[in-house]
């Protein structure tokens, strides 16, 4: 299996220099952006405005939340590995290997964890640099938030890498999660949003909104629960599917 | 024969595409011999070697590999086997190098010495990019690395096709160094069987999904011959002993299966020994013609 996790970790190499690249822009700006906000023309601005009631400092905290989460989306990518040995045909060498086929599943979900764990790292280093050189964002609700969106990270890899076993094609296999998650949010909060819509009153929706930022904010445990979850029955599931197609690396 | 002797076996395998049919196969492959497995592009070759290497499902029968069953639950009976495709399977950026890292990390018995040791054999470079090899380099990479993991059995799925003759003939003697090993045997499908003339002990011979000849390669030659006589002298000859009969203008030269009763039958006529090739073009056509 490590094998196999070598091989996709030399897949992603091109990947990986993507993501060095990201990340040095990302931490460049995002370190300038709080600096700004902290000492710069940003927090003069902010100042001014604030004598004429507008408070920019949230608006600052979120731009560099938004830097800062990038290495993290970067890292997602997981469908490109899929690509990559079907365009090799690598499915006839990666199925010739002493390798259960649980064991060649796991290695594509231990590989995107790995990959996203790096991206977590990262941001969570970056957090430590930007919390310790101002006070636009606070370190451990920034950690708590990162962790929740790692947690949903890994949803999301999960379900492309079922997906593709499945036999959905890369290209599609990398937005259904998102369409999915879109769809689930709309369906459970579709008597509301009629509702908002209707009465011209949007603020049942905007607290729908809030309380899902808390959450990410204050409850990583739950997300972290909810990945896991997703995980076992992503990895289940994709077994199943590589099972009845065999041959797949 | 003994199943323990048998490396591999098929036991009235089917598999069914739906346009294509792997019709009730049976056959074995004893330890230590070059098993030649020949046909037609199209014949069921590439489908047999992926039901054997556990690629695809069948749909019914039974396959073993070294004695045990092949059902999606001894993975690490792929330990003793070397598997060389007709395409490379390896990812073009990969250099040999990287390859080694990979398949370290995958057999247990990986000898990472040999594995270089071959490399320089086959002058390959160990640096540079697999995708910039040609075809006969990236024949010898898997090659290199089927060798390298103490395999007992190679399989290997049209090695040669493609390839010129230099290289081929490197490659058969790659091949022929690795039988006149203790117990190592080989299953070589192709459909260019001088290749396998050279190094065959069994053939088996498969067409449209089914087996049509298979048993060891020297009694087949000596069984079969080519007949050649005048139009008027074919319809003399026997139908039992006739696999297909080609008529010309100038007379007729048919393949027989029997090919010492002819000698004793039609002592006047000329009867010459046949190849691979010329047997397995003559059941081919004897397919066509409905008569199999």
């Amino acid at each position: 299996m490590k094998g196999l996790i070598v091989k996709d970790i030399f897949c992603l190499k091109k990947q990986i220099v993507t993501f060095a690249f990201i990340i040095s822009g990302v931490v460049a700006v995002a370190v300038m952006f709080a600096l700004s906000g902290q000492f710069g023309n940003l927090s003069t601005a902010a100042s001014e405005l604030a004598k004429d009631g507008f408070d920019i400092v949230p608006v600052i905290k979120t731009a560099v939340m938004f830097f800062m989460v990038l290495p993290l989306v970067c890292t997602g990518n997981i469908a490109d590995l899929f690509v990559c040995d079907k365009d090799a045909s690598f499915y006839k060498v990666g199925a010739s290997l002493p390798i259960s086929l649980h064991k060649r599943v796991l290695s594509k979900f231990l590989t995107a964890f790995v990959f996203i764990a790096l991206g977590l790292a990262v941001d969570v280093l970056m957090s430590a640099v930007i919390a310790g050189v101002s006070d636009i964002i606070v370190y451990s609700k920034c950690v708590s938030t990162f962790i929740s969106l790692t947690a949903c990270m890994m949803v999301f890899v999960s379900v492309v890498i079922m997906l593709n076993y499945a036999g959905v094609p890369a290209m599609y296999s990398s937005f259904a999660p998102v369409v999915i998650a879109a769809a689930a949010l709309i369906a459970l909060n579709a008597k509301r949003m009629i509702t908002a819509f209707k009465n011209d009153d949007f603020s049942s929706m905007s607290r729908v909104v809030k309380s899902i930022i808390a959450s990410v904010e204050t409850k990583p445990f739950l997300f972290i629960a909810a990945a896991v979850c997703t995980a076992v029955i992503c990895y289940f599931a994709s077994v199943y599917f590589a099972g009845r197609k065999r041959g797949v690396a | 024969m003994d199943n323990i002797n048998n490396v591999i076996e098929f036991r009235n395998v089917v598999k069914d595409y739906g346009d294509f049919r792997l019709d009730n196969i049976s056959f074995s492959v004893p330890e230590g011999s070059v098993c030649g497995f020949i046909g037609q592009n199209g014949a069921g070759k590439t489908t047999a070697i992926s039901l054997l290497l556990d690629l695809i499902n069948r749909d019914s029968g039974e396959i073993y590999l070294f004695g045990e069953p092949v059902d999606g639950k001894h993975s690490h009976l792929r330990e003793n086997v070397g598997v060389v495709f007709d395409e490379m399977g390896f990812h073009e950026f990969l250099t040999a190098k990287q390859i080694n890292v990979i398949l370290k990390n995958s057999y247990k018995n990986w000898d990472e010495e040999t594995f270089f040791d071959n490399l320089k054999k086959f002058s390959l470079p160990s640096n540079k990019p697999c995708g910039a090899f040609s075809r006969g380099m990236r024949m010898k990479l898997q090659i290199a690395a089927a060798l390298s993991h103490s395999a007992k059995l190679l399989v290997m799925d049209e090695p040669t096709s493609g390839l010129d003759p230099i290289v081929r003939n490197e490659i058969m003697q790659i091949f022929r160094e690795f039988e006149m090993q203790e117990n190592h045997t080989i299953l070589l499908s192709s459909h260019i069987t001088g290749d396998l003339e050279k190094i065959a002990d069994e053939v088996v011979f498969i067409d449209g999904g089914k087996i049509v000849l298979k048993g060891n390669k020297d009694d087949i030659l000596e069984k079969h011959a080519l007949l050649k006589c005048s139009n008027e002298d074919a319809a003399k000859i026997s139908a039992s002993v006739v696999v297909y009969a080609q008529p010309g203008a100038y007379g007729t030269e048919m393949l027989v299966n029997d090919a010492e009763a002819c000698r004793r039958l039609y002592p006047g006529m000329v009867i010459e020994p046949s190849t691979l090739e010329e047997i397995m073009i003559y059941y081919v056509n004897r397919a066509k013609s409905g008569l199999l």
